[in-house]
């Protein structure tokens, strides 16, 4: 077992039984479906993923909210999936979530002060004189200043960037070693955004904190994040080093992806997107054999369709894996035979 | 500014009002868009980029304490028209709406081509129920929503799916113009691009003219013909698409095109410092004043607007007569 991790997440399925009035199981819905990783001090991991990719199921599992199906989930060497509810409650103190919607996460007959002082409160910081000096310091690292004037307001007096601040400031607040953020700009103004990464940058630089971010866009991605993880249909289907991901996609899927978003240039009116046809899988049958297989404009005929495709290194090495036949010697035999 | 535009907006206002004032949220806003070209309205949430889009189809809320200026539309000065003539005539006949997150909003209990035959009905667009259903499959067919899809319900349907019913809805009735308000926000990646490139065919294929109002410059760029910049309540900038991606030239303009990270280029993204203005009681002078790097004394007063090139015009004191080279 890797000793340097902060978390390792080791053949996680996170999947959610499907019942037809109540008790007839119909099936699962397999939304986190063998995925592993591992995420070091200091390191930001992005996973980037669609909707119904599976992503925010992942985040959700990681911290405790969901009881993962079979897989093991360790945080400091500590096994989390085996936590009962005392484990769990000194767990959430070390890890801060930052959700989507910072408006929906903050509740709204509360102001910052109360908002703050409640997971104090809740992890026993009895001294009202130590919550004081730690809520100032939070509002301090996410640039809430003067601290004086946020502390008596309610989030509707706040706006999306500093509402999102706020939230930032309420999950380090306990200072925690890891941070799961899911979605925590595309609520936001592009404008803003920029800002809120940065800030969670510097934020992670201070404290060497690990940061789990889950998003869509791969754009925010390259620029903050070390390493990428691609899911698709509940499966990380590529895994690189950010910018090695970006130059040199590798998994079909992901190269559908990047030539899907555009930079900002008037050229882009001219030209029709390449774009693969169909929609995600659904997760509760995914299609069998590769789940990309029906969109994929490489498949191998009588490879891809029938056998789920083993985790390999594709040529770019330095850790750059792809789940995908082309880079197995399976499928380049293949190719052969079809050429 | 050309007179010969397809739509032309001259100086239109709306103002509301709110317990806590008069919210400007549309202020002397001049436009000029040619028939068949796409405009893009780029803005941030709430520089009055949507009520704009509202103020051109007269969907008033109650709280409306100005609505003025002028809007002529193919040669029909729609504002002078009473309410039930522009009702009849020219929403949804003339211009037609796909509204923000409009697959959310459609109905869950009505099959998908009898909700896009509707508004033919209503509208008088066809008198016979099979002929509003005939077009609705074809303009369906147009949006690329398959031809079984059209006897399910909206829950059966992908967002995506649903998103091109509401587009296939503004089409069906054939408009001159349509109006899309952030039509592919809310959706994937790929669901995105592949919707971009449905607007690109319908343009190519039927001459539609659209205004695209959205805050994703990036995602603008792949159908605009010419864009506009709103910020707090005003255009501070409008440019064919070639310049403006090019050489953008208001300062807010050039830090919002800062402010997106690129996939294919070294450069980082910087973020704006500060905030909009409220539109309650703006400041008088340059509404963007607080936050530029280029301010200087002038900027207290309004700023004029001037016009770099034909098509191309700028409210900001930096270009006017004698403070070129700055």
């Amino acid at each position: 077992m890797d000793t340097d991790a902060l978390l390792q997440v080791k053949d996680l399925y996170t999947w959610f039984e499907l019942r037809r009035w109540g008790f007839a199981r119909v099936g699962y819905v397999r939304a986190v479906d063998g995925v592993s990783f591992e995420l070091y001090p200091g390191e930001t991991v992005a996973v980037v993923g669609e909707s119904g990719s599976g992503k925010s199921t992942l985040a959700k599992t990681i911290l405790g909210l969901y009881r993962p199906t079979r897989g093991e989930i360790y945080f400091a060497g500590k096994p989390v999936h085996q936590m009962k509810a005392a484990g769990l409650k000194e767990y959430r103190a070390k890890v801060g979530y930052v959700q989507q919607d910072p408006f929906g996460a903050l509740p709204p007959f509360m102001n910052v002060r109360r908002i703050l002082e409640e997971p104090l409160i809740v992890h026993g910081v009895r001294d009202r004189v130590e919550r004081e000096q730690r809520i100032h310091r939070a509002l301090e690292d996410v640039k809430l200043v003067p601290v004086e004037d946020y502390l008596s307001k309610f989030p509707h007096q706040l706006s999306g960037g500093q509402q999102q601040r706020l939230v930032i400031a309420r999950a380090i607040l306990l200072e925690p070693r890891m941070i799961v953020a899911d979605e925590p700009v595309s609520m936001l103004d592009v404008s803003v955004r920029v800002e809120i990464l940065e800030l969670l940058r510097k934020i992670q630089q201070e404290y060497n904190l690990g940061i789990i971010y889950i998003t869509h866009d791969l754009s925010t991605v390259r620029h903050f994040s070390h390493r990428i993880l691609v899911m698709y249909g509940g499966k990380v289907v590529e895994r690189a080093r950010a910018r090695d991901l970006v130059r040199n996609p590798q998994h079909p899927y992901t190269q559908a992806l990047l030539a899907a978003l555009s930079d900002p240039r008037a050229e882009n009116a001219h030209t029709l997107k390449p774009v693969p046809p169909g929609e995600p899988p659904s997760l509760l049958n995914p299609p069998p054999g590769c789940r990309f297989h029906p969109r994929c404009p490489v498949r191998i005929e009588g490879l891809c369709e029938r056998e789920a495709p083993p985790e390999v290194e594709t040529p770019q090495g330095a850790g750059h894996k792809a789940l995908c036949w082309l880079y197995h010697e399976r499928g380049e035999k293949k190719e052969e035979v079809a050429m | 500014m050309s007179i010969n535009g397809f739509l032309q907006v001259q100086d239109l206002s709306l103002h509301f009002r709110t317990l806590q004032g008069i919210v400007q949220a549309v202020d002397d806003v001049s436009l000029t868009l040619g028939k068949g070209r796409t405009l893009a309205i780029l803005g941030e949430s709430g520089c009055g980029k949507s009520s704009l889009a509202k103020a051109i189809l007269r969907l008033l809320p109650r709280n409306v304490q100005a609505y003025r200026g002028r809007i002529v539309l193919d040669g029909l000065d729609t504002m002078s028209l009473p309410e039930e003539r522009f009702r009849k005539e020219v929403r949804w006949t003339k211009i037609a709406l796909v509204p923000q997150a409009a697959q959310n909003a459609l109905n869950p209990v009505v099959k998908i081509s009898e909700q896009i035959a509707e508004p033919l009905l209503v509208h008088r667009r066809v008198g016979q129920k099979s002929e509003a259903l005939e077009r609705a499959r074809e303009a369906a067919r147009v949006v690329g929503i398959p031809a079984d899809f059209l006897e399910r319900y909206p829950f059966e349907l992908s967002g995506g799916m649903r998103q091109r019913a509401a587009i296939a809805m503004a089409l069906a009735s054939r408009p001159d113009l349509v109006v899309l308000d952030e039509p592919t926000s809310a959706l994937d990646v790929l669901t995105q691009a592949n919707l971009m490139n449905v607007f690109k065919e319908i343009k190519r294929a039927f001459g539609t003219t659209f205004i695209l109002i959205t805050h994703d410059i990036a995602t603008a760029s792949e159908l605009a013909d010419d864009v506009a910049v709103m910020y707090a309540g005003q255009i501070v900038e409008q440019a064919p698409a070639s310049e403006f991606y090019h050489a953008p030239r208001h300062p807010y303009s050039q830090k919002l095109m800062a402010s997106v990270p690129t996939l294919r280029e070294e450069k980082s993204p910087e973020f704006i410092p500060g905030q909009p203005p409220s539109l309650i009681d703006p400041p008088q002078g340059c509404r963007f004043a607080d936050r530029c790097p280029a301010r200087f004394s002038r900027c207290a007063a309004a700023p004029p607007v001037v016009e770099l090139s034909p098509g191309h015009t700028v409210k900001c004191w930096l270009y006017e007569e004698g403070y070129h080279g700055h």
